[in-house]
């Protein structure tokens, strides 16, 4: 039985139990005293204790027994000395300000709501149609048992999920260099576009080479970042086309839905890193779109000048057609998708292989996280 | 000027209230303390539990809902100096 709710003697009950004397039961302890203080919390300790299953909601008697309702307290309990904790801890002013009692559902509500307006952190998205001070106000005694995590991406990059004509410039380069198409669509609508084909006295543009391996992508990376801002921000596309920016804000296709993290002070870090840098990526995408929009035949040409010679490279190297994980068969290279600073890296040829909706792939990137209802 | 002060006289005459639900949490607090467990699931299988949660999530959603109308109200300047100032 639950020391939370123990019924026994204290006193006999925790020398029959020694291992309940901890920190970490103390802390339960002292929280669901501290929660039962207002009538939310008072009343979510009664329906802890009752047997009625009418109490929790559920309809039918069938769900008598089927939860260990004691235990599903603990952990509201517990969510709740760590949601006071964080916000103690990243927000001490406000916290040592509010006027909600110590540990409530109302301290937690003005926690969620700081956090979803604060600059340095990011958005608390439950419901993408509610506003979060909507979905609190529905529902005074809702709570985030995770931290919830939505994608950040308009576009889904299924094929056939969106338009071409409707994506903005380095999305249509990634998705035409990238993608392997038979007849070569994409490449001729961008020329008939953009006019390409009055290039160089009408005679045209060079014709992109195919997908570039791990030599050429590599070079490509490289030469993109050596021609400085803001097409050095163009690999960033075909990351993000593949959903290998290495970001969770970025990685999860939009209707994916939410994935959770736990709160954690870490965890909190890391997601406000990650947000600003998806931000961040999302600005550099809007400024390289307009950068190319403001000279389109001179700018893609570039691009595609830089796509050709890394192909050219590539063929020179040796190694043509090789990916990471040829290359590291043959004792070259580093394991399979992963740069030199230890990031997930997107190669064009493994785009063609891409599959937004696989599970496991999904799993990967989101390592640490719990699907999140 | 009058409107704040009937506020402040109408929350000054309000009855002293204990919400059932911290009523019947406290006193099955301090029968667990005493371990009355008996006594506990005795109440526990009595109509009160139910009508104490009922009232303790009203007056919880209530609070909730006063909370959030007077953040959204608009301010108004005090006709009272704050200490200090």
């Amino acid at each position: 039985m639950s020391t939370t709710l123990a019924t026994s003697s204290v006193s006999e009950h925790l020398l029959a139990s020694r291992e309940l004397v901890s920190l970490g039961r103390a802390t339960t302890f002292l929280v669901g005293r501290m929660r039962t203080r207002t009538p939310l919390g008072a009343a979510e300790y009664l329906e802890a204790l009752s047997p009625l299953p009418a109490m929790r909601g559920l309809a039918s008697p069938q769900f008598i027994g089927s939860f260990d309702w004691q235990k599903v307290y603990e952990a509201r309990l517990h969510l709740a000395a760590d949601l006071m904790a964080i916000y103690g801890a990243l927000l001490p002013e406000h916290y040592a300000r509010s006027t909600a009692p110590l540990y409530s559902t109302q301290r937690e509500h003005e926690f969620y709501l700081l956090i979803h307006g604060a600059d340095n952190f990011f958005p608390l998205v439950v419901d993408p149609e509610i506003e979060l001070a909507e979905v609190l106000e529905r529902d005074p005694g809702f709570c985030l048992p995770m931290i919830p995590v939505r994608g950040m991406q308009i576009y889904s990059w299924a094929p056939g999920r969106f338009e071409l004509e409707d994506i903005p410039i380095p999305f249509q380069l990634a998705v035409t260099l990238g993608w392997v198409a038979k007849d070569n669509a994409a490449w001729k609508w961008m020329v008939e576009r953009y006019g390409l084909d009055e290039l160089n006295d009408f005679e045209g543009i060079e014709t992109p080479a195919p997908p570039l391996a791990s030599i050429g992508w590599t070079q490509f990376v490289y030469s993109c970042r050596v021609e400085g801002e803001p097409l050095k921000w163009l690999p960033m596309a075909f990351d993000m086309i593949s959903y290998k920016t290495g970001n969770v804000w970025l990685d999860l296709p939009p209707g994916y839905g939410q994935v959770g993290f736990k709160w954690s002070l870490q965890q909190m870090a890391g997601l406000s890193i990650r947000w600003a840098k998806a931000r961040y990526t999302a600005i550099a995408m809007t400024t390289l779109h307009n950068w190319f929009l403001e000279d389109p035949q001179t700018r893609i040409a570039a691009a595609i000048h830089l796509w050709n010679e890394a192909a050219r490279v590539e063929i020179q190297s040796g190694l043509a057609g090789m990916l990471p994980e040829d290359l590291i068969e043959a004792g070259i290279g580093r394991p399979a998708g992963i740069d030199h600073r230890g990031q997930l890296v997107a190669l064009p040829h493994q785009l063609l292989h891409l599959n937004p909706f696989d599970e496991a792939a999904l799993l990967a990137l989101t390592e640490g996280a719990e699907e999140f209802e | 000027m009058n409107a704040q002060k009937e506020v402040l006289e109408t929350l000054a005459a309000a009855p002293e209230y204990v919400n059932p639900a911290i009523e019947l949490a406290a006193e099955v607090m301090q029968m667990e303390t005493r371990g009355h467990r008996e006594d506990i699931e005795k109440l526990l299988r009595s109509p009160r539990v139910e009508a104490a949660i009922v009232a303790g999530e009203k007056e919880g959603r209530a609070v909730m809902h006063a909370f959030a109308r007077c953040q959204q109200a608009p301010p108004v300047a005090s006709q009272v100096v704050p200490i200090g100032f």
